[in-house]
């Protein structure tokens, strides 16, 4: 019997589907069985962002209706053998499938994977509580922006008024410099006001952006600090014990020359 | 445009009605067809208050597709003017759908109904003839069609085309946007999306585009996608079809 995380933000744009899509790949790596479930009826993405979107011929709505069997709609990896895609449907929207329908879709994905995991859509409207309705586990993904943290605040409370208790938090998209000058706020501030665990923090990187347009997730990327950070939530998830990412570390030649001419 | 894609849609569930021969074929009390501009409502001689009922449990069940349409014509043999009224009244109320044009009430040509109903009244005929009068009917609709749609647009993702008969495309066909044909799918544009021709089983379909550069094509009952590494740039209109059991792409008119 596996586990179902759901990964959600409330707002959108905070990069929900790319750690799904990293997040997955990565438990993936790491040898277990999973599923990922992209729960945005009607503006699918996750299989573009995992590069499988020509081999879409089912989708969740086909499952869900027994157009075919959930077999035929899951779409396997072409990196891993043991990475599952269960894509949305495009040309429906979010009504198409019901809380009670996910919820027995997500039992049967469990039986057959170590774990599932679910990209929920922006908004806290039915795409959200279909998301979620499986799950049994939730990550809420923020950027540092007063908004997002606002958006993650209100999805915290939902998530707790569905029973989905002790969410963890990933900080998306933090630029450390910004943090250091003052200019962005800082992990400690959000962690005070949304008072949950973090499980990870993910730098802002540019290489993000292309291994995202080429639909192969940063977490393959030995080099990419992203990818670092993706590799040590994932192990964080399959409960091993790591501590967070130096970000201060990371910084290039051209900070520590400017550095020492500020001196 | 999305209201217009829909109604095309309609027109190829009607299609698989015709197809599965199954039990909707039965009860042809009403019709309820799309050409390519509007949807049509077609009753049948019959009691008043069975019309009532019987459009209301069609409606109800794809209740979300007719919510808020419009409906060009309902077009009803011995309907009174009272009866109209109430049928309007009906769709208005429980469906939010309005009529565009309720003063065509008894014009339906008779012989489009008269053989379908005999075919009825000695119930149990083998539903080769049903298909048969069914297929007459549709010819008296839309005849000068020829069951061509030209259609000057770009279908976005999301978006679904299906047509009985052939689809010619002035425009892009976007990722996430779908075109289904009985017949052939012919693009005057790039095409990134998904092309199904033939999907009544013609392996004969075949999908032309100035700039073919789909995920996916599927002909008839084969279906290929884009390879993943493999970046071809061809200058040239292309088409696609089958090749012993294969999808093969080559230039269209090559020297």
């Amino acid at each position: 019997m596996g586990e179902a995380i759901v990964i959600t933000s409330g707002k959108g744009g905070v990069g929900k589907t790319t750690t799904t899509a990293n997040i997955g790949t990565g438990i993936a790596m790491a040898g277990k069985s999973i599923a990922i479930v992209d729960a945005d009826l009607g503006l699918r993405n996750l299989d573009v962002v995992m590069g499988l979107e020509n081999r879409i011929v089912y989708d969740i709505v086909d499952v869900v209706e027994g157009n075919c069997k959930l077999k035929q709609g899951l779409i396997r990896d072409k990196r891993f053998d043991n990475l599952y895609l269960l894509p949305a449907a495009q040309t429906k929207d979010k009504t198409a499938v019901s809380p009670e329908q996910m919820k027995k879709l997500i039992e049967d994905l469990k039986e057959m994977y170590d774990y599932v995991i679910i990209d929920c859509p922006a908004g806290i409207e039915q795409g959200f509580q279909n998301a979620i309705s499986g799950a049994d586990r939730a990550i809420v993904v923020t950027t540092p922006e007063v908004s997002a943290v606002r958006d993650a605040d209100r999805i915290i409370g939902l998530l707790e008024a569905n029973e989905l208790n002790n969410p963890k938090l990933i900080v998306n998209r933090i630029k450390q410099d910004m943090v250091n000058r003052g200019d962005m706020m800082n992990i400690e501030d959000m962690i005070e006001i949304l008072a949950i665990d973090l499980i990870g923090v993910v730098p802002d990187d540019e290489s993000i952006v292309v291994s995202t347009n080429r639909g192969e997730p940063a977490v393959l990327e030995e080099n990419s600090t992203a990818g670092k950070a993706y590799r040590n939530i994932v192990k964080r998830i399959m409960g091993e014990d790591i501590p967070l990412l130096d970000l201060n570390q990371e910084e290039g030649l051209f900070d520590k020359i400017r550095k020492f001419f500020k001196r | 445009m999305s209201r217009k894609c829909y109604i095309i849609e309609y027109v190829y569930d009607f299609l698989n009605i015709k197809n599965s021969g199954g039990e909707e074929m039965k009860s042809k009390l009403i019709q309820i067809k799309g050409d390519n501009e509007a949807i049509n409502i077609y009753i049948k001689k019959s009691e008043a208050s069975q019309v009532l009922r019987e459009l209301e449990n069609k409606l109800e069940s794809s209740k979300a597709f007719f919510e808020g349409a419009v409906v060009n014509k309902i077009i009803g043999e011995s309907l009174s003017y009272r009866d109209m009224k109430n049928i309007e009244e009906l769709l208005w109320s429980k469906f939010n759908i309005s009529i565009k044009d309720n003063n065509i009430f008894n014009d339906i040509d008779n012989e489009v109904f008269e053989p379908a109903e005999e075919e009825e009244i000695e119930s149990n005929t083998i539903e080769e003839n049903e298909q048969i009068s069914y297929e007459e009917e549709i010819e008296d609709i839309d005849t000068y069609q020829e069951r061509n749609l030209i259609l000057k647009t770009t279908v976005r993702s999301g978006q679904v085309i299906r047509q009985e008969g052939n689809i010619v495309i002035i425009g892009d066909v976007n990722p996430g946007g779908v075109v289904e044909a009985t017949g052939n799918i012919i693009v005057f544009g790039s095409v990134r999306g998904v092309l199904k021709a033939g999907i009544l089983g013609d392996k004969e379909a075949y999908v032309l585009a100035i700039k073919l550069k789909p995920n996916q094509i599927a002909i008839a009952d084969i279906i290929t996608r884009k390879p993943d590494d493999y970046d071809y740039n061809s200058n040239a209109p292309e088409i696609a079809r089958i090749v012993d059991e294969n999808i093969v792409i080559e230039e269209f008119m090559r020297k």
